[in-house]
């Protein structure tokens, strides 16, 4: 990566924001942060949003945001051509992440489930499997969730244009959750991912009564097999695991590793 | 010009990823194709590995925009298939969860979506420098949504709380109290904002379709009601394959759909067409008021007509509001029993008809799914609304042509993510 993008007066970065598969809610939550919006378009130029504009800009970008999934040639081939034009290249929430609820497809049989929504489905041409947008181009930040918290984005973007290192929140929700005092769900017999997951989102599921589905992804260093055994305890059965651990998770390594060798399946 | 072919790659300022093919020459019928060109989701094939209860959190997911309306159709027609009846608190809350929906939705499409348009702007960026005011007070029309569904669904963007059978957190007295003010103050810029909308007289598509929305008997189409156009057809929502005719065209990733073998409309118009005499005094006054004459059959008026609707929602939140501040909510799911079933249900999502189906078995598990979006509803209507605008293309420059074209799209608001689903009968 190139050197750090600093804002100034007289020279904005450059800034694109491109959606590939998903439901262009992590642009949308750009677009929520109303009290901030015109603050941050006062800080970058922004060239390049297809959604909120019918200006075009062919690059090259200081900054790119990238938000969904890939799930074509097509898409790949974009993807690729905006890794080459940008200086630092960012992933947008969990489709592009972890795969987000598109990785629920993984491990099946695309022939079957194309058919099932499309009954002419041999005009499609679609990627049996979605990965993760790192596995196909080098990302330089990440920001995780589904969708994204539009604090997060802030914070990232502020460290960028003033030259600072990025924080990286490498511990878990429970963390989140126990600032915040809430009652433990998974004492309460939730089936949480909280413990497995990073941190983030303020614990936001937790605090409204919601067991945590990880949608931002595994903590580094998770421990998948006390989670794994913290269920069972709980009488969840097999499926159910393999349910909770793949909602947004099917195409995060750190998970499907762990799950596979303890549960000796070989589709996930 | 003689000859028109224009080839809009990219749809801008829509959500999701669409291009527009359009050749007309004269005296020959002209070839139109909407073509979806977003990626596959497929949905409704891998919901079939989940239970009854993840549906509403993973179909949210079909849309940013509209999350919240999704989980409520999704939540709605759940609980039909289980026979879950649930209490009159969880409604009035689900009424809220939709409304938000309707006001962020529709506030971000006038301002952002549409307005550029009118200002000659490519963005709401240009529009800043003379026109500062109105993008603020559209931003905060536009939190005010965010905000009820924040508030209500634990998050303004795929909400959290809801579940089958009612709520895991409900706001206190005094969180309602505080957004119920802020409502009421609104309501002088929800009034300019149709004023606003209003003071544009150009352009004009005026070509009557069919329109459709769910009609409820005592209030303007929201949460629940029949299907019903303003033509006088009529149908309970969970039979709706007998009145919605879909067909594959091979150039979308979307099925087109019909009613009796013509296109029809979803959305504000078709609300406003079906059920205006419901609207509140407040927006029927606004509306007599900058002379929108309903029923209406020019279609750019969805814009103005997602104005007027912004004011009534508004007014009807404060309604509910006013209901639930004198209870004492609390968090509570009715208890039920897993059962197997097949039902459906539709609302009114910000585009319009959202209708969810599934079919579940004895232990809860999704055996299929089947959803279909107002975008996918509009996409016939919009390529006989483009051969309607045919003679007048010849007429304009190839930029004034592709800027029309552009903007008749932009009034049906798309949401091309939503659409690229597909029925198959279950």
């Amino acid at each position: 990566m190139e050197g750090k993008i600093i804002s100034t007066e007289n020279k904005k970065p450059v800034v694109a924001l491109y959606g590939l598969t998903c439901c262009a809610g992590c642009q949308l939550e750009i677009l929520d942060l109303e009290d901030e919006l015109l603050d941050i378009l006062g800080k970058i130029n922004l060239v390049q949003f297809r959604m909120g504009s019918s200006a075009k800009h062919p690059g090259p970008y200081d900054i790119c945001f990238v938000e969904g999934s890939v799930t074509n040639e097509e898409e790949l081939a974009q993807l690729k051509e905006l890794r080459k034009k940008s200086k630092i290249l960012i992933a947008l929430g969990a489709c592009a992440t972890t795969g987000g609820v598109n990785a629920l497809r993984n491990g099946r049989n695309i022939e079957e489930l194309k058919q099932t929504v499309y009954s002419d489905a041999s005009h499609l041409r679609t990627l049996p499997e979605i990965l993760p947008l790192k596995e196909h181009v080098s990302i330089d930040y990440e920001l995780q969730g589904c969708p994204i918290s539009g604090e997060e984005f802030i914070e990232l973007l502020t460290a960028l244009l003033t030259g600072a290192t990025p924080q990286e929140k490498n511990y878990a929700v429970c963390v989140e959750c126990r600032i915040k005092e809430n009652v433990c769900l998974m004492k309460e017999g939730e089936l949480c991912l909280g413990p497995i997951t990073r941190a983030g989102c303020g614990a936001r599921c937790p605090s409204v009564g919601f067991p945590c589905e990880g949608c931002w992804g595994p903590v580094p260093q998770a421990n998948v097999t006390s989670e794994i055994e913290m269920f069972s305890q709980k009488g969840a059965s097999f499926d159910t695991v393999v349910r909770k651990f793949r909602m947004f998770n099917a195409s995060s390594e750190d998970f499907m590793k762990e799950l596979k060798r303890r549960l000796n399946i070989e589709w996930l | 010009m003689a000859l028109v072919t224009l080839d809009i790659h990219h749809l801008a300022r829509v959500e999701g990823h669409g291009d527009l093919f359009v050749e007309i020459q004269k005296g020959k019928e002209p070839r139109v194709e909407m073509r979806v060109t977003e990626g596959t989701r497929l949905f409704e094939a891998f919901l079939r590995e989940h239970c009854y209860s993840e549906v509403s959190h993973i179909m949210s997911r079909i849309c940013g925009i509209c999350s919240h309306s999704h989980a409520v159709a999704a939540l709605r027609a759940v609980e039909a298939a289980m026979q879950i009846e649930p209490d009159p608190q969880t409604i009035q809350l689900r009424k809220l969860m939709l409304i938000g929906d309707m006001l962020e939705s529709h506030a971000l499409h006038i301002n952002f979506l549409a307005l550029p348009d009118y200002l000659g702007a490519r963005n709401v960026v240009e529009m800043l420098p003379q026109y500062r005011k109105e993008v603020k007070r559209a931003l905060q029309l536009k939190k005010l949504g965010n905000d009820l569904m924040e508030l209500i669904g634990g998050r303004h963007t795929h909400p959290l709380c809801a579940v089958v059978g009612g709520f895991t957190h409900v706001p206190t007295s005094a969180q309602l109290q505080s957004i119920r003010k802020r409502f009421h103050s609104a309501i002088p810029d929800a009034e300019a904002q149709i004023e606003l909308m209003g003071s544009f007289n150009e352009p004009k598509l005026v070509r009557r379709s069919q329109y459709l929305a769910v009609r409820h008997p005592t209030e303007y189409p929201i949460h629940d009601g029949v299907l019903a156009t303003d033509k006088g057809l009529q149908i309970p929502a969970h039979e709706y394959q007998n009145l919605i005719e879909e067909r594959n065209v091979p150039y979308a990733h979307a099925k087109f759909s019909e009613i009796k073998g013509e296109p029809y409309v979803a959305g504000s118009l078709a609300r406003l067409n079906v059920a205006s005499n419901q609207l509140s005094d407040n927006a029927k006054r606004m509306a007599s008021k900058v002379g929108l004459k309903l029923p209406s059959y020019d279609i750019f008026q969805m814009n103005l007509g997602q104005a007027v609707e912004y004011l009534h929602y508004l007014e009807h939140a404060l309604e509910i509001l006013d209901d639930l501040i004198n209870q004492d909510l609390e968090a509570k799911v009715v208890y039920h029993k897993i059962r197997a079933g097949r039902s459906a249900a539709a609302v009114e999502a910000p585009r319009g008809v959202l209708i969810h189906q599934y079919r579940l078995n004895a232990r809860g598990k999704v055996l299929a799914a089947d959803v279909i979006t107002p975008t996918a509803m509009n996409y016939a209507n919009i390529e006989a609304d483009v051969r309607a605008l045919a003679p007048e293309l010849l007429e304009l420059s190839k930029e004034e042509a592709e800027l029309r074209l552009n903007m008749l799209i932009r009034a049906y608001d798309p949401c091309i993510s939503c659409s690229v689903h597909y029925v198959q009968t279950i």
